[in-house]
């Protein structure tokens, strides 16, 4: 019964009621004008509604085929997407449809329509197609197409639905480098074009030297040693590294403003990282974690791995927990084999009163920290409203006392941290890495 | 907006006609009733202008807020002045009810209503006026009040005795017409009906009826796709275009013919039996009421706007994707 009857419209029962009160005045006044009046309005509803029930009887996704087409799985957050759909119409009656392609609100239309509205008969197509700009990374999903089907004049309709989902990854896109960052531009125009021989991490043995208390304990070439004269084994420096993004996942990165927040940033960061990374042939990982871990790609190369672990990026979300530091140094202390450089993005908190042992314990295994930290509380653009941007100034004043003691102990534990805002932290992270490939190391 | 003049034309000559019966059959004229009389009815019709703007759309606010006005100084003054006003006030309130078709753009069932009230309105006041000409008492201020209440309950009065089986006499409400009155309420109703005849969804958005309708659909594309490739422009040439429906199969045409055909019968039938034509509409009353329930009860397992079951689209052990509203009405 459910499918015999349209659903009616308050333009028709709203019609209906007048009808109905103009019979009772109508019986009232023994009028003839107004009874017309009630039997027209009353009837006209009646018999259009009865017979749009009546034609479009078993209406139902069965008369349609709906097909995707040029419509990509995946797309750069910077880049331009489409989508087209075709559906095809095999019911029994012709009436006025409207088609609506549902798409997430992530995504910005920039040109084509997803609705329609026409007429359509048995054995027509129909094809909507559009254009759109993505707000933000993330795995979405277009669809489902609904379908409404109208009378001519809004007394009743009836609606269905298509599925025609289809997965979307918006990917996050490479950044250019801003303007000004002069430096990190010339660096990484000669990055990786000298190959020098020089002292760092690596395999290959290059002379002895005498100890000195910075140096690694383990480095320590026992067997020329002496009682009283210590010597260290130095290496040649490996022309490929590892490199490892740890995202932090917590609530405290989702500050900012939709597709723009510190998490974003990082992301974008981490993005230009993994390009070079890529063309220098070294090895990246990825660890996102937050109170537990969320997604992990093990360092690799390659550019089925580069994409594996931009796919990876594009889904992680600010989760509503905070970030253990300590958890996910231990977590990448276990399971990294090589010697890896650790780009973490997390807003320093308050570290754990063993933060120092962890750090040390990941030092020990030949890993380097290296903390990005954003300015959470300038991840908003200045408020118009002066009541608003006072609040903001209030909130800016604890959060920054926080973050400055988060710093000031990261860096006691011998961490570098570099604070970036809502420019972001391109130039930073290309500025480290062309200094580690260059000298092997960085304060 | 074609139709609306349309409607505005058709519906005019009822209220003109209307105005020049209560102005002419009343004899109360002086400067406070005159003066009343010309500010609600100037406020009221100045209304049903398609291009009022927001300073006369503010007018429905000032109607109610002068009659509540002008209602307490009646009551408060005594005498012949509060009466005037009253009178004023009375002779006015068609053209209230006349401005109130012209605010139910989007709702005619609004418009029906307004029409349908200020026909009765109408009705009563010429009648109250008609009993006074009969009776030979002027009709002022204070008469026409009191005939407009006694016009009332001599129609109640009427029909009591109808329905319990005894003599019926004087019914003066379905007497207050006279041919030009009806033809020129039956060119009102269809005026009030015309723009319901425009195809439009249940929101009100036109549908396409004509080759004028079909919408531009590869006119001017977004500037941000300048850089974009070819294959994207000519994917959006490829969408379909607004189509009306062809001529031989005009929807709703047998909606109109059955109840045009019905609207017809019943006219017929009322004047040629017209004590009967109270049965069938009783009928009709109660038929739609009970149909009106069984089909709003039907309705509710129609699925209505509600969104598809999302289907999951993330891998096991990946993080939830963000939530996102499954449709977005631009």
């Amino acid at each position: 019964m459910a499918g015999t009857w349209a659903t009616l419209t308050p333009r028709s029962t709203g019609i209906v009621a007048a009808g109905l009160l103009a019979l009772l005045v109508a019986i009232y006044t023994l009028h003839l004008l107004l009874f017309t009046l009630g039997v027209l309005a009353i009837s006209f509803v009646a018999a259009e509604y009865l017979s749009f029930s009546w034609s479009t009887r078993g209406f139902s996704p069965t008369w349609f085929q709906a097909e995707r087409f040029e419509a990509p799985r995946q797309v750069n957050r910077t880049g331009l997407g489409t989508v087209g759909l075709r559906v095809t119409h095999y019911g029994r009656a012709a009436f006025y449809a409207e088609l609506w392609d549902a798409y997430p609100e992530t995504l910005r239309l920039v040109d084509g329509s997803s609705r329609l509205v026409t007429w359509w008969a048995p054995g027509e197509t129909l094809t909507l197609a559009f254009a759109f700009r993505p707000y933000r990374r993330g795995k979405y999903s277009l669809g489902p197409t609904a379908i409404f089907a109208h009378d001519a004049f809004g007394f009743a309709f009836r609606l269905t639905y298509l599925r025609t989902e289809h997965d979307l990854t918006v990917v996050p896109s490479v950044p250019s480098l801003p303007m000004g960052s002069f430096a990190a531009r010339l660096r990484t125009r000669f990055l990786g074009t000298t190959v020098l021989r020089r002292r760092g991490y690596g395999t290959e043995f290059r002379s002895l030297r005498e100890y000195s208390p910075e140096d690694d304990f383990r480095s320590i070439a026992w067997k020329r040693s002496t009682r009283g004269k210590l010597y260290v084994k130095e290496f040649e420096q490996e022309m490929r590294q590892d490199f490892l993004v740890l995202l932090d996942a917590s609530a405290a990165m989702g500050a900012g403003r939709l597709g723009e927040d510190a998490l974003d940033i990082a992301v974008d960061a981490a993005t230009v990282l993994s390009s070079y990374v890529g063309r220098k042939d070294d090895r990246l990982g990825l660890l996102a974690f937050a109170d537990r871990e969320i997604a992990y790609v093990a360092p690799g190369r390659g550019a089925p791995h580069a994409a594996r672990v931009l796919e990876a990026m594009a889904v992680v979300n600010a989760e509503a927990t905070a970030f253990n530091l300590s958890g996910a140094l231990d977590l990448l202390a276990g399971r990294l084999k090589e010697r890896t450089h650790v780009f973490a993005f997390t807003t320093v908190g308050k570290p754990s009163p063993q933060f120092r042992e962890v750090v040390a314990r990941f030092r020990a295994r030949g890993h380097r920290l290296y903390l990005f930290a954003p300015e959470s509380f300038a991840m908003y653009p200045p408020y118009e409203d002066p009541l608003g941007q006072r609040l903001l100034s209030l909130s800016q004043r604890s959060e920054g006392a926080r973050m400055a003691e988060g710093v000031r102990a990261a860096r006691a534990a011998g961490v570098p941290v570099m604070v970036y805002d809502r420019k972001g932290a391109v130039s930073k992270v290309v500025g480290l890495y062309s200094t580690l490939r260059t000298w092997g190391w960085a304060r | 907006m074609r139709l609306r003049w349309l409607s505005l034309v058709l519906v005019l000559p009822l209220f003109g006609y209307l105005g020049y019966r209560l102005i002419s059959a009343f004899r109360g004229w002086d400067a406070i009733t005159v003066v009343t009389f010309a500010v609600l009815v100037v406020f009221n019709v100045s209304q049903m202008v398609p291009w009022r703007g927001r300073w006369v759309s503010l007018s429905g606010i000032w109607s109610v807020v002068v009659l509540i006005l002008l209602a307490g100084l009646s009551l408060g003054l005594a005498g012949g002045v509060g009466l005037d006003i009253a009178a004023a006030m009375l002779l006015a309130s068609p053209f209230l009810l006349e401005s109130w078709i012209w605010q139910g753009d989007s709702n005619p069932g609004r418009a029906l209503l307004a029409l349908q009230l200020a026909f009765l309105d109408g009705v009563m006041i010429v009648a109250a006026l008609d009993t006074l000409s009969a009776s030979g008492v002027p009709a002022t201020s204070g008469p026409l009040i009191y005939s407009f209440g006694a016009v009332n309950v001599e129609q109640l009065r009427g029909l009591y005795n109808l329905l319990v089986g005894l003599p019926v006499g004087a019914l003066p409400l379905q007497s207050a017409m006279d041919a030009a009155f009806v033809v020129l309420g039956g060119v009102a109703l269809l005026g009030v009906f015309v723009p319901l005849l425009e195809p439009q969804t249940g929101s009100g958005y036109a549908l396409p009826i004509g080759d004028a309708d079909r919408g531009p659909v590869t006119v001017a594309y977004s500037p941000e796709l300048e850089m974009a490739r070819g294959e994207t422009l000519a994917l959006l040439r490829r969408r379909s275009a607004p189509r009306p429906p062809p001529y031989s199969k005009l929807p709703g045409i047998w909606a109109l013919v059955a109840s045009g055909t019905v609207t017809l019968l019943f006219v017929v039938v009322s004047l040629e039996w017209p004590t009967q034509s109270l049965l069938p509409s009783f009928l009709v009353l109660g038929g739609f009421l009970v149909a009106i329930l069984i089909m709003t009860r039907l309705s509710i397992r129609v699925p209505r706007i509600a969104p598809a079951p999302p289907r999951p689209v993330q891998a096991p052990g990946e993080p939830a994707p963000p939530v996102v509203r499954p449709l977005r009405l631009v």
